[in-house]
């Protein structure tokens, strides 16, 4: 396919798109605020507690302020997860990508191996089989987010309602390959090879909402 | 062992040295800044260009995916472990442009090789632009950019198994 490479070789950089894309970047830095540490300033609130005074009285208090404590502020001497690893449990996927990872039970096959990675704060347990099946369980922050990483045309794609949630299931139409849907937070995605029945498939999402 | 460090171990290309490039997690220099773009700007170009078949949009593509380098200042084990990074930053927004429609339909590419009459090419990339975008790239990351399959499996977050798959079935094409 040395065609190929010569077709991209008209495909380059020009001294003026450098410029056009040096000046935007300059633009956006900017645009953004900066910490001290030099990286973009990040919004976050705590949880704060009053605590309760000794155990002999309780203190009512009014007016009390709570926040909820978010993302810390990063600093010169801590690294960001934004790229790609794979973790030996899913508590340290978790702790990872900094959210509740929920887990898949009774899956059609025997399940020989499960794989935790965090691609660019997105969460996946891959469950394998022993005779090459493979379901994934994708999770990541945003309700737009595209977290399955399947981008492939299904010649069915329907819709359903379930317990207020937008599922969306695509497949060949006898068995479905992927479920997707956002519970306005997180997005998640449901991908399964060989593809699983549509009872199977809203079964396993079910078990997924209820750990939501 | 993290994907990262296997990426850097027992991937990296060979003639790059075992020396680590390590970055600190700050925000990036102009300089800096300069050099990803110097040295991996027409390959983030060209992977968006093989998304979304649109100069505009492969540029848009270019400078969202620098922005992001710039704002998250991730740790790099190694150039192999930085490029490999910026690819994947780069994938995903074109991948969420195709999915949102944000796509303009120019080609100029096309339009180029017509305009050469070198059919020849122009018949490959028709090809090409007919498969799926999963098999596209996977295409793209093998033949242009010279990864493995372990390797494209291990930027695009899936089993080599299905890479192969869409490789194999991108050449029956």
């Amino acid at each position: 396919m040395d065609k190929y490479k010569e077709i991209m070789s008209r495909v380059s950089v020009t001294p003026e798109m450098r410029q056009r894309v040096l000046s935007g970047l300059e633009d956006h830095r900017k645009q953004t605020p900066q910490t001290s540490a030099g990286r973009p300033a990040r919004r976050r609130s705590w949880i704060r507690w009053v605590p309760a005074a000794a155990a002999a009285c309780f203190i009512l208090v009014f007016g009390l302020q709570i926040y909820q404590s978010r993302q810390p502020l990063t600093g010169p001497d801590t690294e960001v997860s934004q790229g790609l690893a794979e973790y030996s449990s899913v508590e340290e996927l978790e702790a990872a990508v900094g959210f509740d990872v929920p887990q898949l039970q009774d899956l059609p096959f025997e399940v020989t191996g499960q794989v935790y990675t965090d691609a660019f704060g997105i969460a996946r347990i891959d469950y394998q089989g022993g005779s090459g099946e493979n379901i994934s369980l994708s999770k990541g922050i945003g309700d737009g987010t595209e977290v399955s990483g399947d981008y492939n045309e299904y010649d069915s794609v329907t819709e359903e309602s379930i317990g207020g949630i937008e599922l969306t299931l695509k497949g060949d139409g006898s068995s479905m390959s992927l479920a997707q849907w956002t519970d306005g937070e997180y997005a998640y995605a449901i991908s399964a090879d060989p593809g699983l029945s549509r009872e199977n498939m809203i079964r396993l999402f079910s078990l997924v909402r209820t750990q939501s | 062992m993290l994907l990262a460090d296997r990426l850097a171990a027992e991937e990296a290309p060979e003639g790059e040295t075992a020396g680590i490039l390590s970055v600190r997690a700050r925000a990036k220099t102009d300089a800096e800044i300069e050099r990803a773009l110097e040295l991996y700007g027409n390959s983030i170009l060209r992977l968006a260009y093989s998304y979304l078949h649109n100069m505009q949009d492969a540029e848009d593509i270019l400078q969202e995916t620098l922005i992001r380098y710039m704002d998250k200042a991730p740790d790099f084990e190694s150039p192999f472990h930085e490029k490999a990074w910026l690819l994947r930053v780069a994938a995903n927004l074109s991948k969420n442009r195709i999915s949102y429609n944000k796509v303009r339909q120019t080609d100029q590419l096309q339009e180029d090789l017509l305009a050469e009459q070198r059919e020849d090419l122009s018949f490959v990339w028709e090809a090409v632009k007919g498969l799926s975008p999963s098999q596209r790239e996977v295409i793209h990351l093998f033949y242009q950019e010279d990864y493995s399959t372990a390797q494209i499996a291990q930027i695009l977050a899936e089993k080599e198994s299905t890479v192969r798959s869409h490789l194999k079935r991108g050449r029956d094409k």
